[in-house]
């Protein structure tokens, strides 16, 4: 389990000296600088360097943190570490059985929804927009690799894309907040990075699953 | 007794006849112009109209809930200048609304432009670049000669002149066609979505609903909504509408005043509306989405949704639908704003 997490901070340095990669941001369209109007009543007064990008309104912002924090994902996925933890026995001091399966589903549910609640009051204030962007380019690797950097990555509410603080401050936060409820055999700083890092692997392993996703087909 | 009539027969003839001059010179609807594929393309206002570059800055324009700045055209028009994610929806409605006669202003989809002398933006200022070069945006035209609000006057769907009429209950069955869970109205105080205009030169009022943005996507509460979504707008078409036992309409959508919206429907209404709408053709909608700034795949999905739900509509009546009426434009005139 701790050599997932080892991994997913490499793979968090790799991408990050790795050169910038081409987002949908940049990529050019197709689009040719004309001016006036048109036979399709479109008006075109210059190059358009970037795909459209919306930003989102102070209330979807909101109802998109209620959905991602609390909503049925985050209890698929609370159910879904809390029961590997469980397979793994970790932490020991929980135990078996019914009631320590539930103590792991909650707790792994608390600190998702304290990671998301950071991160909520940190791309606010900074104006990241941290929604998942499918990748517009086709091929698997290609986006396979859109979906792992963006775990690392966020939008301004221009649209262009960049290292997001709010991301990686906010995993990194709720991981080291969580040892407060963790048993003392998990509660060193070394504890804490090991969980950031699982924490970041499982969220590339959400955005791949949201880049394929025929359900999240469409959505951001 | 006989004293008491005196004043009270003047007084009742007094304010009855005030009551018939108020929805007299009220106006909701008029029977739309010939309308042709070109009015689909430019919407109301025209390709003439259009607005024409270059554009000057004016100011920022910090109401509602998405970036706004006021620029000057080259013709001297002041446009207001919206970015965001009501673009799109906003410009479709603007031809729809013009095409079956109510009161729209005109819209225009400019994907990119340059806005000279911008300063001092505070939310608009990520979607102008440092030339003030732009994309995607939507031009609304501000002519106070033609059409101005009358002060800061609204109305509201159980308050109105129109109020058990077929023109207000085919408006109803318009948000509804597009989605549009936004129906705040008087109620919601400054947050309201209706207006009342007023046109140079006439005692006309022109009551309009004004707020198109939060349309074409899924109708529904606080978590289910959204715009501009094609596909959820595809995948709610099937519970549009359907005749319940004892001919009772009962329409899927679910919005703000969601009750007032869907309330006080008659087949009747519906039969009138459909006069117009059935008449709308697939090349009509294709040509108002794509000058809305619509993809081809989303132009797709929007026409056979918007088709099925006319469907719908109709087989309110009839077992079978009604042959679509290609090329024939609508035969109408007035509208206030062109």
């Amino acid at each position: 389990m701790k050599s997932l997490g080892f991994v997913a901070v490499g793979l968090l340095m790799w991408l990050n000296a790795a050169p910038a990669q081409t987002t949908q941001a940049e990529a050019p369209s197709a689009s040719t600088a004309s001016s006036g109007g048109s036979a399709d009543g479109v008006l075109r007064g210059g190059l358009v360097t970037h795909p459209e990008y919306v930003p989102q309104t102070a209330s979807e912002r909101f109802r998109s943190y209620l959905f991602s924090a609390f909503g049925p994902g985050a209890i698929g996925r609370a159910v879904a570490g809390g029961s590997i933890s469980q397979w793994d026995d970790s932490p020991k001091e929980w135990g078996g059985g019914a009631a320590a399966w539930g103590e792991r589903i909650g707790s792994a549910y608390a600190e998702h929804g304290i990671r998301k609640t950071l991160e909520f009051g940190a791309a606010s204030a900074l104006h990241e927009d941290d929604r998942y962007f499918r990748s517009d380019e086709s091929g698997f690797w290609k986006r396979t690799r859109h979906a792992i950097a963006s775990t690392f990555t966020a939008r301004d509410y221009a649209g262009n894309e960049h290292l997001s603080f709010t991301r990686v401050g906010s995993a990194a936060g709720a991981s080291f907040i969580s040892r407060i409820w963790q048993p003392r055999s998990e509660t060193t700083a070394g504890d804490g990075a090991v969980n950031f890092g699982i924490t970041m692997a499982a969220e590339m392993g959400w955005n791949v699953f949201k880049e394929f996703s025929p359900i999240h087909a469409g959505r951001h | 007794m006989p004293r008491a009539w005196l004043f009270a027969i003047p007084a009742l003839v007094l304010i009855g006849s005030l009551a018939a001059a108020t929805r007299a010179d009220a106006v909701l609807w008029q029977a739309p112009g010939a309308i042709t594929l070109s009015d689909w393309i430019w919407g109301p206002g025209g390709e003439a109209r259009a607005p024409r570059p270059p554009y000057q800055f004016v100011d920022e324009d910090l109401n509602g809930t998405n970036p706004k700045i006021r620029v000057r055209d080259a013709n001297g028009n002041q446009w207001i200048v919206k970015f965001g994610g009501e673009i799109h929806s906003e410009v479709f409605a603007s031809r729809l609304l013009f095409a079956l006669g109510y009161v729209t202003e005109p819209n225009y989809f400019v994907e990119s432009g340059v806005i000279t002398g911008a300063h001092d933006l505070h939310r608009a200022r990520p979607f102008l670049g440092k030339n003030g070069d732009f994309s995607y945006a939507r031009f609304k035209l501000r002519d106070h000669k033609t059409l101005a609000h009358a002060g800061d006057r609204t109305w509201s769907w159980t308050d109105n002149p129109f109020v058990g009429t077929r023109e207000l209950n085919g408006l109803k069955i318009l948000l509804m066609l597009t989605s549009n869970w936004d129906a705040k109205d008087a109620r919601d105080g400054k947050g309201s979505n209706t207006s009342i205009y007023s046109s140079a030169g006439s005692a006309r009022l022109y009551y309009a609903f004004d707020d198109w943005g939060a349309t074409m996507g899924k109708w529904g509460g606080f978590f289910k909504r959204d715009k501009w979504d094609a596909s959820g707008f595809g995948r709610q078409t099937r519970n549009f509408v359907r005749l319940e036992p004892g001919q009772k309409i009962a329409w899927g959508y679910r919005g703000k005043h969601g009750s007032d919206v869907t309330s006080g429907i008659r087949p009747a209404d519906v039969q009138w509306l459909l006069q117009y709408l059935s008449r709308v053709t697939d090349q009509d909608l294709e040509a108002g989405l794509r000058a809305s700034g619509a993809n081809e795949a989303q132009i797709g999905i929007y026409t056979r949704s918007l088709r099925d739900r006319i469907r719908q509509l109709q087989h309110l009546f009839a077992p079978e639908p009604a042959a679509p009426v290609t090329g024939i434009g609508l035969s109408t005139s007035l509208v206030p704003h062109r």
